[in-house]
Protein backbone atom coordinates (compact mmCIF):
# COMPACT_ATOMS: atom_id res chain seq x y z
CA UNK A 1 0.00 0.00 0.00
CA UNK A 2 1.31 3.42 -0.91
CA UNK A 3 1.32 5.74 2.05
CA UNK A 4 2.77 9.22 2.36
CA UNK A 5 5.85 8.73 4.54
CA UNK A 6 7.55 11.60 6.36
CA UNK A 7 5.22 13.99 4.57
CA UNK A 8 4.13 16.98 6.63
CA UNK A 9 0.84 15.97 8.26
CA UNK A 10 -0.54 19.46 8.12
CA UNK A 11 0.26 23.13 7.82
CA UNK A 12 1.61 23.11 11.38
CA UNK A 13 4.41 20.74 10.34
CA UNK A 14 5.27 23.00 7.40
CA UNK A 15 5.65 25.96 9.73
CA UNK A 16 7.92 23.93 12.00
CA UNK A 17 10.23 23.46 9.00
CA UNK A 18 10.38 27.16 8.08
CA UNK A 19 12.96 28.24 10.70
CA UNK A 20 15.55 25.73 9.38
CA UNK A 21 15.51 27.46 6.01
CA UNK A 22 15.97 31.05 7.20
CA UNK A 23 18.64 33.38 8.62
CA UNK A 24 18.61 33.51 12.42
CA UNK A 25 16.85 36.85 13.04
CA UNK A 26 14.12 36.06 10.61
CA UNK A 27 13.88 32.55 11.93
CA UNK A 28 13.13 33.81 15.46
CA UNK A 29 10.11 35.70 14.13
CA UNK A 30 9.13 32.75 12.03
CA UNK A 31 9.55 30.38 14.96
CA UNK A 32 7.28 32.55 17.10
CA UNK A 33 4.75 32.70 14.29
CA UNK A 34 5.11 28.98 13.66
CA UNK A 35 4.44 28.28 17.33
CA UNK A 36 1.32 30.43 17.15
CA UNK A 37 0.17 28.53 14.08
CA UNK A 38 0.85 25.16 15.72
CA UNK A 39 -1.31 26.29 18.63
CA UNK A 40 -3.89 27.67 16.23
CA UNK A 41 -4.10 24.48 14.24
CA UNK A 42 -4.12 22.18 17.26
CA UNK A 43 -7.91 21.92 17.25
CA UNK A 44 -8.03 21.15 13.54
CA UNK A 45 -5.59 18.29 13.99
CA UNK A 46 -8.01 16.47 16.28
CA UNK A 47 -9.83 14.77 13.41
CA UNK A 48 -6.68 13.95 11.45
CA UNK A 49 -6.81 10.93 9.14
CA UNK A 50 -3.79 9.19 7.66
CA UNK A 51 -3.88 10.07 3.94
CA UNK A 52 -3.33 7.06 1.68
CA UNK A 53 -2.51 7.40 -2.03
CA UNK A 54 -4.80 4.53 -3.01
CA UNK A 55 -7.75 5.87 -0.99
CA UNK A 56 -9.25 8.99 -2.51
CA UNK A 57 -11.72 9.41 0.34
CA UNK A 58 -8.80 9.85 2.74
CA UNK A 59 -7.02 12.18 0.31
CA UNK A 60 -9.98 14.51 -0.22
CA UNK A 61 -10.69 14.59 3.51
CA UNK A 62 -7.09 15.62 4.17
CA UNK A 63 -7.27 18.23 1.40
CA UNK A 64 -10.34 19.76 3.04
CA UNK A 65 -8.73 19.65 6.48
CA UNK A 66 -5.66 21.50 5.17
CA UNK A 67 -7.94 24.05 3.50
CA UNK A 68 -9.69 24.60 6.84
CA UNK A 69 -6.36 24.91 8.64
CA UNK A 70 -5.26 27.53 6.07
CA UNK A 71 -8.49 29.45 6.58
CA UNK A 72 -7.78 29.24 10.32
CA UNK A 73 -4.39 30.97 9.87
CA UNK A 74 -6.18 33.96 8.32
CA UNK A 75 -9.26 33.87 10.56
CA UNK A 76 -7.11 34.16 13.67
CA UNK A 77 -5.49 37.28 12.22
CA UNK A 78 -8.93 38.64 11.28
CA UNK A 79 -10.17 38.05 14.84
CA UNK A 80 -7.12 39.84 16.29
CA UNK A 81 -5.75 36.68 17.87
CA UNK A 82 -2.58 36.76 15.74
CA UNK A 83 -0.46 39.46 14.07
CA UNK A 84 -0.80 39.96 10.31
CA UNK A 85 2.05 38.19 8.52
CA UNK A 86 2.13 38.58 4.72
CA UNK A 87 4.20 35.43 4.18
CA UNK A 88 1.95 33.25 6.31
CA UNK A 89 -1.18 34.58 4.62
CA UNK A 90 0.26 34.02 1.15
CA UNK A 91 1.29 30.51 2.19
CA UNK A 92 -2.24 29.79 3.39
CA UNK A 93 -3.74 31.06 0.13
CA UNK A 94 -1.26 29.01 -1.92
CA UNK A 95 -2.19 25.90 0.08
CA UNK A 96 -5.86 26.46 -0.78
CA UNK A 97 -5.06 27.07 -4.43
CA UNK A 98 -2.94 23.89 -4.58
CA UNK A 99 -5.81 21.91 -3.05
CA UNK A 100 -8.26 23.37 -5.56
CA UNK A 101 -6.15 22.24 -8.56
CA UNK A 102 -6.35 18.56 -7.65
CA UNK A 103 -9.70 18.47 -5.89
CA UNK A 104 -12.05 17.39 -8.69
CA UNK A 105 -9.98 14.25 -9.30
CA UNK A 106 -10.71 12.86 -5.84
CA UNK A 107 -14.35 11.91 -6.48
CA UNK A 108 -14.46 8.79 -8.69
CA UNK A 109 -17.84 7.07 -9.17
CA UNK A 110 -18.58 4.72 -6.31
CA UNK A 111 -16.59 6.63 -3.70
CA UNK A 112 -19.75 7.54 -1.82
CA UNK A 113 -18.82 5.54 1.28
CA UNK A 114 -20.47 5.36 4.68
CA UNK A 115 -17.93 7.63 6.37
CA UNK A 116 -17.62 10.08 3.46
CA UNK A 117 -19.72 13.24 3.60
CA UNK A 118 -19.53 13.72 -0.17
CA UNK A 119 -23.13 14.39 -1.25
CA UNK A 120 -24.93 12.45 -4.02
CA UNK A 121 -25.22 15.64 -6.13
CA UNK A 122 -21.47 15.46 -6.84
CA UNK A 123 -22.31 12.63 -9.27
CA UNK A 124 -25.93 13.39 -10.16
CA UNK A 125 -25.02 17.03 -10.96
CA UNK A 126 -21.45 16.47 -12.15
CA UNK A 127 -21.45 19.59 -14.34
CA UNK A 128 -22.51 21.75 -11.39
CA UNK A 129 -19.84 20.23 -9.16
CA UNK A 130 -17.14 20.75 -11.80
CA UNK A 131 -18.23 24.38 -12.21
CA UNK A 132 -18.03 24.84 -8.43
CA UNK A 133 -14.47 23.43 -8.35
CA UNK A 134 -13.52 25.60 -11.36
CA UNK A 135 -14.69 28.64 -9.38
CA UNK A 136 -12.69 27.44 -6.36
CA UNK A 137 -9.58 27.26 -8.61
CA UNK A 138 -10.22 30.69 -10.14
CA UNK A 139 -10.96 32.44 -6.82
CA UNK A 140 -8.02 30.95 -4.90
CA UNK A 141 -5.78 31.79 -7.87
CA UNK A 142 -7.00 35.38 -7.84
CA UNK A 143 -6.47 35.57 -4.07
CA UNK A 144 -2.86 34.36 -4.47
CA UNK A 145 -2.27 37.06 -7.13
CA UNK A 146 -3.75 39.62 -4.74
CA UNK A 147 -0.90 38.77 -2.29
CA UNK A 148 -2.51 40.73 0.59
CA UNK A 149 -0.18 43.31 2.14
CA UNK A 150 -2.33 44.06 5.19
CA UNK A 151 -5.22 42.69 7.23
CA UNK A 152 -7.80 44.52 5.11
CA UNK A 153 -6.48 42.98 1.91
CA UNK A 154 -6.46 39.60 3.64
CA UNK A 155 -10.12 39.95 4.61
CA UNK A 156 -10.94 40.68 0.98
CA UNK A 157 -9.09 37.51 -0.05
CA UNK A 158 -10.87 35.54 2.69
CA UNK A 159 -14.23 36.71 1.35
CA UNK A 160 -13.28 35.59 -2.16
CA UNK A 161 -12.22 32.09 -1.14
CA UNK A 162 -14.60 31.64 1.83
CA UNK A 163 -17.71 32.01 -0.33
CA UNK A 164 -16.59 28.84 -2.15
CA UNK A 165 -16.52 26.81 1.09
CA UNK A 166 -20.16 27.64 1.86
CA UNK A 167 -21.49 27.38 -1.68
CA UNK A 168 -20.03 23.93 -2.25
CA UNK A 169 -20.90 22.62 1.23
CA UNK A 170 -24.48 23.79 0.79
CA UNK A 171 -25.09 21.71 -2.33
CA UNK A 172 -22.50 18.96 -2.41
CA UNK A 173 -21.89 17.89 1.17
CA UNK A 174 -24.10 15.84 3.48
CA UNK A 175 -23.28 16.14 7.18
CA UNK A 176 -23.12 12.79 8.94
CA UNK A 177 -21.93 13.52 12.49
CA UNK B 1 -80.70 -6.32 26.19
CA UNK B 2 -78.16 -6.56 23.44
CA UNK B 3 -79.90 -3.75 21.65
CA UNK B 4 -79.80 -1.57 24.73
CA UNK B 5 -76.09 -2.24 25.25
CA UNK B 6 -75.46 -1.29 21.66
CA UNK B 7 -77.38 1.95 22.12
CA UNK B 8 -75.34 2.80 25.23
CA UNK B 9 -72.12 1.96 23.41
CA UNK B 10 -73.16 4.11 20.46
CA UNK B 11 -74.01 6.93 22.86
CA UNK B 12 -70.60 6.70 24.53
CA UNK B 13 -68.90 6.58 21.14
CA UNK B 14 -70.84 9.62 19.94
CA UNK B 15 -70.03 11.51 23.14
CA UNK B 16 -66.39 10.46 22.79
CA UNK B 17 -66.30 11.55 19.18
CA UNK B 18 -68.00 14.83 20.05
CA UNK B 19 -65.60 15.41 22.95
CA UNK B 20 -62.68 14.44 20.75
CA UNK B 21 -63.77 16.82 18.02
CA UNK B 22 -64.19 19.57 20.59
CA UNK B 23 -60.79 18.89 22.13
CA UNK B 24 -59.04 18.80 18.77
CA UNK B 25 -60.92 21.67 17.11
CA UNK B 26 -58.83 24.56 15.75
CA UNK B 27 -58.50 27.46 18.23
CA UNK B 28 -58.04 30.65 16.22
CA UNK B 29 -57.34 34.03 17.77
CA UNK B 30 -60.59 36.02 17.69
CA UNK B 31 -60.67 39.45 16.07
CA UNK B 32 -61.76 40.83 19.46
CA UNK B 33 -58.31 39.92 20.87
CA UNK B 34 -56.59 42.47 18.59
CA UNK B 35 -56.11 45.71 20.57
CA UNK B 36 -58.64 48.36 19.55
CA UNK B 37 -57.17 50.93 17.22
CA UNK B 38 -54.17 48.74 16.30
CA UNK B 39 -52.57 49.93 13.10
CA UNK B 40 -49.30 48.97 11.42
CA UNK B 41 -47.05 51.96 12.25
CA UNK B 42 -43.40 52.45 11.30
CA UNK B 43 -42.09 51.17 14.63
CA UNK B 44 -44.16 47.99 14.39
CA UNK B 45 -42.89 47.48 10.84
CA UNK B 46 -39.27 47.89 11.98
CA UNK B 47 -39.72 45.34 14.77
CA UNK B 48 -41.46 43.05 12.29
CA UNK B 49 -38.59 43.34 9.81
CA UNK B 50 -36.25 42.12 12.53
CA UNK B 51 -38.55 39.14 13.28
CA UNK B 52 -38.72 38.40 9.55
CA UNK B 53 -34.91 38.19 9.42
CA UNK B 54 -34.61 36.24 12.69
CA UNK B 55 -37.21 33.72 11.51
CA UNK B 56 -35.54 33.50 8.10
CA UNK B 57 -39.04 33.47 6.58
CA UNK B 58 -37.66 34.00 3.08
CA UNK B 59 -35.63 30.77 3.29
CA UNK B 60 -38.85 28.77 2.95
CA UNK B 61 -41.34 31.18 1.36
CA UNK B 62 -39.19 32.85 -1.33
CA UNK B 63 -38.37 31.01 -4.54
CA UNK B 64 -35.39 28.73 -3.73
CA UNK B 65 -33.34 30.34 -6.52
CA UNK B 66 -34.17 33.93 -5.52
CA UNK B 67 -31.46 36.29 -4.29
CA UNK B 68 -31.30 39.91 -3.19
CA UNK B 69 -34.58 41.84 -3.40
CA UNK B 70 -36.32 38.83 -4.97
CA UNK B 71 -36.10 37.08 -1.58
CA UNK B 72 -38.87 39.45 -0.46
CA UNK B 73 -41.26 37.98 -3.05
CA UNK B 74 -42.88 35.33 -0.86
CA UNK B 75 -44.45 33.31 -3.67
CA UNK B 76 -43.75 29.90 -2.07
CA UNK B 77 -43.03 26.71 -3.97
CA UNK B 78 -40.10 25.29 -2.03
CA UNK B 79 -40.60 21.55 -1.54
CA UNK B 80 -39.85 19.64 1.67
CA UNK B 81 -39.65 15.91 1.17
CA UNK B 82 -40.35 14.17 4.48
CA UNK B 83 -41.39 10.76 5.75
CA UNK B 84 -45.01 11.99 5.73
CA UNK B 85 -44.99 13.16 2.14
CA UNK B 86 -43.96 16.37 0.40
CA UNK B 87 -44.87 19.73 1.89
CA UNK B 88 -44.90 22.70 -0.47
CA UNK B 89 -44.36 26.15 1.03
CA UNK B 90 -47.40 28.32 0.19
CA UNK B 91 -47.59 31.82 -1.29
CA UNK B 92 -47.66 34.27 1.66
CA UNK B 93 -47.14 37.37 -0.49
CA UNK B 94 -49.63 40.26 -0.37
CA UNK B 95 -51.60 39.01 -3.38
CA UNK B 96 -55.28 39.09 -2.37
CA UNK B 97 -56.18 35.86 -4.17
CA UNK B 98 -52.96 33.79 -4.23
CA UNK B 99 -51.35 35.08 -1.04
CA UNK B 100 -52.45 36.51 2.32
CA UNK B 101 -53.25 40.03 1.11
CA UNK B 102 -56.86 39.68 2.24
CA UNK B 103 -55.93 38.58 5.78
CA UNK B 104 -56.52 40.77 8.79
CA UNK B 105 -54.31 40.77 11.90
CA UNK B 106 -56.41 38.08 13.66
CA UNK B 107 -56.10 35.69 10.72
CA UNK B 108 -52.36 36.19 10.63
CA UNK B 109 -51.93 35.82 14.41
CA UNK B 110 -54.02 32.61 14.32
CA UNK B 111 -51.74 31.10 11.70
CA UNK B 112 -48.50 32.34 13.28
CA UNK B 113 -49.22 31.55 16.95
CA UNK B 114 -51.81 28.75 16.81
CA UNK B 115 -51.34 26.98 13.47
CA UNK B 116 -54.87 27.80 12.28
CA UNK B 117 -55.45 28.97 8.69
CA UNK B 118 -57.87 31.63 7.46
CA UNK B 119 -60.52 29.00 6.68
CA UNK B 120 -60.33 27.80 10.28
CA UNK B 121 -58.33 24.73 9.25
CA UNK B 122 -55.35 23.24 11.09
CA UNK B 123 -52.00 24.03 9.47
CA UNK B 124 -49.29 21.38 9.23
CA UNK B 125 -46.38 21.89 11.64
CA UNK B 126 -43.98 21.99 8.67
CA UNK B 127 -44.80 25.70 9.12
CA UNK B 128 -43.11 26.17 12.51
CA UNK B 129 -46.04 27.72 14.39
CA UNK B 130 -45.24 25.29 17.23
CA UNK B 131 -42.14 27.45 17.88
CA UNK B 132 -43.74 30.81 17.04
CA UNK B 133 -46.54 29.94 19.48
CA UNK B 134 -44.09 30.73 22.31
CA UNK B 135 -44.09 34.39 21.24
CA UNK B 136 -46.65 37.11 22.08
CA UNK B 137 -49.61 38.47 20.13
CA UNK B 138 -47.68 41.77 19.82
CA UNK B 139 -44.90 39.93 17.95
CA UNK B 140 -47.40 38.46 15.49
CA UNK B 141 -48.85 41.93 14.86
CA UNK B 142 -45.38 43.42 14.29
CA UNK B 143 -44.54 40.73 11.75
CA UNK B 144 -47.93 41.18 10.08
CA UNK B 145 -47.26 44.94 9.82
CA UNK B 146 -43.96 44.25 8.05
CA UNK B 147 -45.36 41.60 5.69
CA UNK B 148 -47.92 44.19 4.55
CA UNK B 149 -45.03 46.21 3.05
CA UNK B 150 -43.83 43.34 0.81
CA UNK B 151 -44.83 42.76 -2.83
CA UNK B 152 -47.77 40.73 -4.13
CA UNK B 153 -47.21 37.77 -6.44
CA UNK B 154 -50.05 35.95 -8.26
CA UNK B 155 -48.41 32.47 -8.34
CA UNK B 156 -50.99 30.07 -6.86
CA UNK B 157 -49.95 27.92 -3.88
CA UNK B 158 -49.59 24.27 -4.71
CA UNK B 159 -51.16 21.60 -2.49
CA UNK B 160 -49.05 19.42 -0.22
CA UNK B 161 -48.51 15.89 -1.54
CA UNK B 162 -49.31 13.74 1.50
CA UNK B 163 -50.57 10.17 1.78
CA UNK B 164 -53.43 9.00 4.00
CA UNK B 165 -53.80 9.46 6.99
CA UNK B 166 -51.52 12.52 7.03
CA UNK B 167 -53.66 14.14 4.33
CA UNK B 168 -56.51 14.51 6.86
CA UNK B 169 -56.06 17.87 8.57
CA UNK B 170 -58.46 17.02 11.40
CA UNK B 171 -55.78 14.63 12.73
CA UNK B 172 -53.57 17.65 13.37
CA UNK B 173 -55.86 18.56 16.27
CA UNK B 174 -54.71 15.40 18.05
CA UNK B 175 -51.12 16.29 17.15
CA UNK B 176 -51.57 19.66 18.82
CA UNK B 177 -53.03 18.04 21.96
CA UNK B 178 -50.08 15.69 22.18
CA UNK B 179 -47.17 17.89 21.14
CA UNK B 180 -47.98 21.62 21.01
CA UNK B 181 -46.61 23.28 24.13
CA UNK B 182 -46.41 27.07 23.87
CA UNK B 183 -44.43 27.35 27.14
CA UNK B 184 -40.64 27.75 27.15
CA UNK B 185 -38.78 24.44 26.99
CA UNK B 186 -35.82 25.38 29.20
CA UNK B 187 -36.88 27.20 32.36
CA UNK B 188 -33.95 26.81 34.76
CA UNK B 189 -30.35 27.93 34.99
CA UNK B 190 -30.54 30.76 32.45
CA UNK B 191 -28.69 34.08 32.81
CA UNK B 192 -30.33 37.27 31.53
CA UNK B 193 -28.38 36.86 28.28
CA UNK B 194 -29.41 33.20 27.94
CA UNK B 195 -33.05 34.19 28.51
CA UNK B 196 -32.86 36.67 25.64
CA UNK B 197 -31.24 33.91 23.60
CA UNK B 198 -34.11 31.56 24.49
CA UNK B 199 -36.62 33.88 22.84
CA UNK B 200 -34.51 33.79 19.67
CA UNK B 201 -33.76 30.04 19.69
CA UNK B 202 -36.99 28.49 21.03
CA UNK B 203 -39.25 31.14 19.47
CA UNK B 204 -38.71 33.11 16.29
CA UNK B 205 -35.49 31.32 15.25
CA UNK B 206 -37.33 27.96 15.51
CA UNK B 207 -33.98 26.15 15.83
CA UNK B 208 -35.62 23.18 17.58
CA UNK B 209 -37.68 22.35 14.48
CA UNK B 210 -34.61 20.76 12.87
CA UNK B 211 -32.19 20.34 15.78
CA UNK B 212 -34.60 18.46 18.10
CA UNK B 213 -35.34 14.87 17.04
CA UNK B 214 -38.93 13.83 16.33
CA UNK B 215 -40.89 10.66 17.13
CA UNK B 216 -42.81 8.51 14.63
CA UNK B 217 -45.72 10.99 14.65
CA UNK B 218 -43.45 13.94 13.94
CA UNK B 219 -43.74 15.23 17.50
CA UNK B 220 -40.61 16.79 19.03
CA UNK B 221 -38.92 14.86 21.86
CA UNK B 222 -38.44 17.49 24.59
CA UNK B 223 -36.10 15.18 26.57
CA UNK B 224 -33.67 15.42 23.65
CA UNK B 225 -34.05 19.17 23.13
CA UNK B 226 -31.49 20.35 20.52
CA UNK B 227 -30.04 16.81 20.46
CA UNK B 228 -29.97 16.48 16.66
CA UNK B 229 -30.81 13.37 14.68
CA UNK B 230 -31.70 12.23 11.17
CA UNK B 231 -32.36 15.06 8.69
CA UNK B 232 -36.19 15.26 8.39
CA UNK B 233 -36.16 16.39 4.74
CA UNK B 234 -33.15 14.77 3.11
CA UNK B 235 -30.10 12.58 3.60
CA UNK B 236 -27.57 12.95 6.40
CA UNK B 237 -27.95 14.11 9.99
CA UNK B 238 -28.70 17.30 11.87
CA UNK B 239 -26.06 17.95 14.55
CA UNK B 240 -26.57 17.95 18.32
CA UNK B 241 -26.16 21.61 19.36
CA UNK B 242 -26.79 21.03 23.08
CA UNK B 243 -23.69 20.87 25.32
CA UNK B 244 -23.34 17.15 24.55
CA UNK B 245 -22.77 18.04 20.90
CA UNK B 246 -20.98 21.40 21.07
CA UNK B 247 -18.96 20.24 24.11
CA UNK B 248 -15.70 22.08 23.54
CA UNK B 249 -17.07 25.10 21.66
CA UNK B 250 -16.82 28.30 23.72
CA UNK B 251 -19.60 30.87 23.65
CA UNK B 252 -17.35 32.97 21.42
CA UNK B 253 -16.95 30.00 19.04
CA UNK B 254 -20.74 29.67 18.70
CA UNK B 255 -21.15 33.41 18.13
CA UNK B 256 -18.35 33.38 15.53
CA UNK B 257 -19.95 30.46 13.69
CA UNK B 258 -23.26 32.34 13.50
CA UNK B 259 -21.40 35.38 12.15
CA UNK B 260 -18.89 33.81 9.74
CA UNK B 261 -20.12 30.26 9.08
CA UNK B 262 -16.82 28.80 10.30
CA UNK B 263 -16.54 26.15 13.02
CA UNK B 264 -13.67 26.25 15.55
CA UNK B 265 -11.59 24.03 13.23
CA UNK B 266 -12.52 26.25 10.25
CA UNK B 267 -14.75 23.77 8.54
CA UNK B 268 -17.56 25.79 6.92
CA UNK B 269 -21.30 25.80 7.33
CA UNK B 270 -23.22 23.78 4.73
CA UNK B 271 -26.58 22.30 3.79
CA UNK B 272 -29.72 24.13 4.84
CA UNK B 273 -27.79 25.87 7.66
CA UNK B 274 -26.03 28.12 5.11
CA UNK B 275 -29.21 30.14 4.59
CA UNK B 276 -29.67 30.42 8.37
CA UNK B 277 -26.15 31.81 8.86
CA UNK B 278 -26.77 34.36 6.08
CA UNK B 279 -29.44 35.78 8.39
CA UNK B 280 -27.63 35.37 11.74
CA UNK B 281 -24.63 37.16 10.21
CA UNK B 282 -26.79 40.31 9.97
CA UNK B 283 -27.83 40.30 13.66
CA UNK B 284 -26.41 42.54 16.37
CA UNK B 285 -23.35 40.89 17.97
CA UNK B 286 -25.31 40.88 21.25
CA UNK B 287 -27.99 38.63 19.68
CA UNK B 288 -25.38 36.07 18.64
CA UNK B 289 -23.85 36.20 22.14
CA UNK B 290 -27.32 35.65 23.66
CA UNK B 291 -27.95 32.62 21.42
CA UNK B 292 -24.55 31.23 22.43
CA UNK B 293 -25.27 31.83 26.14
CA UNK B 294 -28.56 29.93 25.80
CA UNK B 295 -27.01 26.97 23.95
CA UNK B 296 -24.25 26.71 26.57
CA UNK B 297 -26.81 26.73 29.40
CA UNK B 298 -29.32 24.07 28.25
CA UNK B 299 -29.08 20.44 29.49
CA UNK B 300 -27.01 18.00 27.42
CA UNK B 301 -29.38 16.02 25.17
CA UNK B 302 -27.26 12.93 24.52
Amino acid sequence: MLVFRNAPKDVADLYREIPKLMPRKLSLTAAAFGAACVAAIGVASATEVEPKLDDKVSLRKEMMRLTGASMGVMARIAKGEAEFDAGAVLGALRTMHAVSLGFADQFPEGSETAESEAGPKIWSDAAGFEAAVAKFIADTGAAVKLAPADAEGMKQAMGMVGANCKACHTDYRVKKD
Amino acid sequence: MVRRALLVAAGIAAAGLGGGLWLTAPRPIEAAAIPAGWSPDAEARARGARLFALGSCASCHADPSASGEDRLVLKGGRRFETGFGTFVAPNISQDVAAGIGAWGPAEFASAFLRGVGAEGEHLYPAFPWASYGRLELADALDLFAYLRTLPADPTPSRPHELGFPFSVRAGLGAWKLLFFDPDWVVTEGLSASAERGRRLVEGIGHCGECHTPRNALGGPEPAKWMGGGPNPDGPGTIPDISPSGLGDWSGADIAYFLESGFTPDYDSVGGSMTAVVEETAKLDPQDREDIAAYLKAIPPAN
